[in-house]
């Protein structure tokens, strides 16, 4: 229940998301562009690009209001971590590019109706010149803040590894440390990426692209903090006690922490954007802007642009994607959400099967497993059996807690560490008890429990 | 001081950028002992090869325009040469020119009027 929650959460927070960017983002005081265009400021206001606005306006509400009712379709994959996560990647690229395609429907009729109206600039200024500002590049070094603030993230990141390594492996927590790794790049990324040149006085320049650079590698710097954060107390397991009672204070903590550190993420964002928004404002007006539109139309890679620029629409950076080098991160960060998605598969098509068989000495040896997981142990050394119509209180250690099966080894209330195979759709278990082990384990229905039971005696 | 080049031009951007620096000293937007940017980070923040870079500055610094100092980069220095051989090759491009206009049709009137035009548009500052 606490993971479907989480999900939802997560895709309206997505979904916020895309809403404010496709629509107000799309037409931000961004230099030059609205909805994605270079249109000159003046010309803003005029009949045609109001009724193109309006035309984006109205598929924008019902891309929206989509957006809404199939986030909430999830819920029929309820016993599926696997298909749920497939379903959320799904679900927010095919978002994204409804978004897109309109916009783009719509940002061609601006750049034809431009074209109409003689403000196009693309034959002067369409990407083939390079300005540079001799003042601003000399200053560009001291623009970011400075890379020792990613010890600390980093830190976090090699202890969450030791932990994974000595004590035990999360996924989940793996993600965000990855993640944290991951802003930390952007960072270096975003502190050597190159200046802009706004107009011809140095020291606007020097002013706007200090205020980027230090905004936004500032930004990056304080999600990898908050990202490796959230490892971290994924990797301390304060998530993991929440169906134990003694556990539920710490899993909520844990919880509160990381919506806590999401909401900053999101804080910091708005704030960059809008301190960068501000110096830009107090600039005065941008003189130079270059024309290359149709890059962005075709999706082609602009040759003489940077590899990362300010977003056209929205807030944040963009990459100049097009190559195949960009198709490949995009590649890979599907390919590890499928192979994520396959690796939790074989959990949630898990079945707990009992099996006793006799060994070469005729002893009857238990073999319990399920998804790949597996405990054995001779019924001889049996030295406790009970049939439990209530499941009891349990925290993983390590292994998988998902909606419909919890296996692994658990902290469970009443027994301590128990390798556990539990369906929670019966409150029924059967408990094993032997001289250094205790089993727990059950079927998915009530009968199938009694019967491994039964069988058991 | 902005320097602005044209990747679509038939000029080779070494020449571009050779003279762009030129027209700055010129202008006083470089004054003397103004630092330039090194050639790794002007050749990383204009996406230009490092060599292309480097032989700007190379020419640049043969001519005496810019003085390359292994600790502090390059700095301008344009230094007053009166000697023989750069007032030669001064005379030896000048002769081209000329050459070039009047078999192209411009007349001398319209060639003199038109240097006095760009010497004043210029604004020289002697440094």
């Amino acid at each position: 229940m606490v993971v479907m929650v989480i999900e939802i959460i997560t895709m309206l927070f997505m979904l916020a998301t895309l809403v404010y960017t496709m629509g107000s983002g799309t037409v931000l005081e961004n230099g030059a562009y609205y909805m994605g265009i270079t249109i000159p400021k003046e010309r803003r206001d005029e009949e045609p690009v109001k009724n193109i606005k309006a035309e984006y306006r109205r598929s924008w509400k019902i891309i929206s209001l989509v957006g809404l009712v199939t986030c909430l379709a999830i819920l029929i994959f309820y016993d599926y971590v696997s298909i749920q996560m497939v379903y959320i990647l799904t679900w927010f690229f095919v978002l994204m590019y409804a978004y897109q395609n309109s916009l783009k429907r719509c940002g061609w009729k601006l750049y034809n109706w431009k074209i109409e109206q003689d403000w196009y600039k693309g034959s002067e200024d369409g990407g083939k010149l390079r300005r540079i500002d001799t003042a601003l590049i000399s200053s560009k070094k001291k623009m970011p803040v400075r890379p020792y603030w990613g010890v600390l993230p980093m830190a976090m990141v090699v202890f969450c590894v030791f932990r994974y390594c000595a004590v035990h492996f999360s996924v989940v927590s793996c993600s965000f440390a990855a993640c944290a790794v991951m802003f930390f790049v952007i960072y270096f990324v975003i502190a050597r990426s190159r200046t802009k040149v706004y107009c011809d006085d140095s020291e606007i320049n020097i002013a706007i692209n200090r205020s980027v650079k230090y905004e936004w590698s500032r930004c990056m710097m304080l999600h990898s903090f908050m990202a490796a954060f959230i490892a971290l107390v994924l990797s301390l397991g304060y998530t993991s006690g929440t169906q134990s009672n003694g556990g539920k204070m710490s899993a909520y903590l844990g919880y509160a922490m990381i919506m806590l550190c999401s909401l900053g993420s999101l804080a910091a964002l708005i704030a960059a954007y809008v301190n960068v928004q501000e110096v830009k404002n107090q600039a005065g007006a941008v003189q130079y802007y270059d024309d290359d539109d149709i890059y962005y139309l075709t999706g082609k890679k602009n040759p003489n642009a940077p590899r990362i620029q300010e977003k056209r629409v929205g807030i944040g950076f963009s990459l100049n994607a097009g190559s195949k080098g960009d198709w490949i991160v995009v590649g890979v960060t599907m390919l590890f959400t499928v192979v994520l998605a396959l690796f939790l598969a074989k959990y949630d098509l898990a079945d707990v099967s009992l099996d006793i068989a006799s060994d070469d000495s005729g002893r009857k040896i238990a073999y319990v497993e399920a998804a790949g997981e597996k405990s054995q142990f001779y019924l001889d050394e049996i030295t406790d059996i009970e049939l439990l119509d209530e499941l009891p209180d349990m925290s993983k250690n390590v292994g998988y807690d998902g909606t419909v099966y919890n296996i692994g080894s658990f902290e469970v209330s009443g027994y301590g560490k128990c390798d556990t195979y539990i369906c929670l759709k019966t409150h029924m278990a059967v408990v094993v008890k032997t001289a250094d082990r205790v089993y727990l384990f059950n079927d998915e229905t009530a009968d199938g429990t009694r019967e491994m039971y039964e069988s058991l005696r | 001081m902005i320097i602005e080049l044209n990747t679509a031009s038939d000029i080779p951007i070494y020449v571009q950028l050779r003279n762009q620096i030129v027209l700055g000293i010129g202008r006083g937007e470089l004054k003397e002992g103004e630092s330039l940017p090194t050639v790794r980070q002007m050749a990383e923040d204009t996406g230009i090869n490092v060599m292309t870079v480097n032989k700007a500055y190379g020419v640049l610094k043969a001519e005496g325009f810019i003085e390359i100092d292994r600790r502090h980069g390059a700095k301008i220095c344009p230094k007053v040469d009166n000697g023989a051989q750069y007032r030669e090759k001064v005379e030896a491009e000048l002769e081209l020119l000329i050459t070039e206009t009047t078999l192209k049709g411009i007349k001398k009137e319209e060639f003199m009027k038109k240097c006095e035009e760009i010497y004043n548009r210029q604004q020289i500052v002697l440094v």
